[in-house]
């Protein structure tokens, strides 16, 4: 990623993570170093309702349309604009060396019309700040996405594996665990004298996780079946080169 | 008959087979193998499959319980190399090397079959398996 020098991944990554982490019954805000005023993560149940830094108002007035009705905004242009500050606003909140501090508000939730996953919001900071290695892992895993299957895709810096893409019913530290995973694969063959194309694993009952390289992304796919599974060997085998 | 002939006859049905070893891992130790195989063609084999060991604890997705993996399947060069543990005891593996041109979910499930076959025919009990 061009500009993985600038944007903090590994810490949005721990960040959001933590988010997750906050229980169903648990709201409020995680934020930055000492003072909550700086802005933080604003958290319900789990999930986003909004991120906020010091110094981001002015592109929150942008994003909802500076001067222009809001009511007019219908209800996905309004939570794009939400997801993409948060995105925008998180960026800014992780990139001193502030560690996150959660403050609980007990109980009482935000009331908030829209919350996010963090796993959509981390992947609208890849979107923003990475769309090209985004748009080239939705690329390649575009025909592998059914019900029956979860798909990621992930850059490697700083031993984090960063997720570029997310298809599937699954949490940000499932994907950062999946990603792991499958970047210790290759290396359990190095024996064998050079990285495999493709590899495979399986369980007895028919899960099958596929893990593959192209160009410098890391692509894991799960197929809850086997004839899920054989499909993807199928087209795997088919971009072997010739 | 022997183990070698053991292993050879169940790998026979496996598609494109160049060689195979039924071990203990991960310890490394030899049972038998397919006509022809020798040590120097298996080593860096079971090496890599006693890694492969290591990471069979598959990551959870979707809120599903943690499941462990019983087979490996990689595609090197042309060749594609399957780690297949046994279902009795995971101790025992049965090691494949095949030519890539086949089919990776035939070659898998031959595998699969030829590793039954050897865990019913061997007695395993003398090995504490």
């Amino acid at each position: 990623m061009s500009d993985a020098k600038v944007i903090p991944w590994a810490k949005i990554l721990d960040a959001l993570i933590r988010v997750e982490e906050v229980s169903s019954d648990e709201v409020g805000l995680l934020h930055f170093g000492d003072d909550p005023r700086s802005g933080g993560i604003f958290v319900e149940g789990g999930r986003v309702c909004w991120a906020a830094a010091r110094g981001m108002q002015q592109r929150l007035r942008e994003l909802l349309g500076d001067g222009h009705d809001l009511a007019a905004m219908n209800e996905s242009e309004l939570a794009a604009a939400l997801r993409r500050h948060s995105a925008e606003s998180l960026v800014e909140l992780c990139r001193d060396d502030a560690q996150p501090i959660w403050m609980s508000r007990g109980g009482r939730g935000f009331g908030a019309r829209f919350t996010f996953r963090p796993v959509d919001v981390f992947l609208e900071v890849v979107a923003l700040y990475a769309p090209e290695a985004a748009a080239n892992a939705a690329r390649e895993l575009a025909p592998l996405i059914s019900e029956e299957r979860h798909a990621a895709a992930f850059r490697f810096g700083h031993d984090a594996a960063i997720p570029l893409a997310a298809y599937g019913d699954f949490s940000l530290s499932e994907a950062r665990a999946l990603g792991r995973w499958a970047n210790a694969l290759p290396a359990a063959t190095r024996e064998l004298g050079a990285t495999p194309a493709f590899t495979f694993a399986a369980t007895a009952a028919g899960d099958t996780l596929g893990v593959w390289w192209s160009d410098d992304v890391l692509y894991a796919v799960a197929c809850s079946d086997r004839r899920s599974s054989a499909a993807l060997a199928t087209y795997l085998t088919s971009k072997l080169p010739r | 008959m022997n183990i070698d002939e053991a292993v050879t006859r169940a790998c026979d049905r496996i598609p494109g087979l160049v060689r195979g070893a039924l071990v203990m891992l991960p310890d490394g130790f030899l049972f038998g193998a397919t006509r022809g195989a020798t040590f120097l063609d298996l080593e860096p084999l079971i090496r890599s499959a006693a890694r492969c060991m290591a990471l069979r604890d598959l990551p959870a997705l979707g809120g599903r319980g943690p499941s462990v993996s019983v087979e490996h399947l990689f595609a090197i060069h042309e060749q594609l190399v399957v780690f297949e543990a046994g279902r009795r005891d995971p101790k025992l593996a049965l090691l494949v090397v095949a030519e890539a041109g086949h089919n990776p979910a035939f070659v898998l499930g031959a595998t699969r079959l030829a590793l039954a076959d050897l865990e019913v025919a061997l007695d395993l009990e003398k090995w504490n398996l």
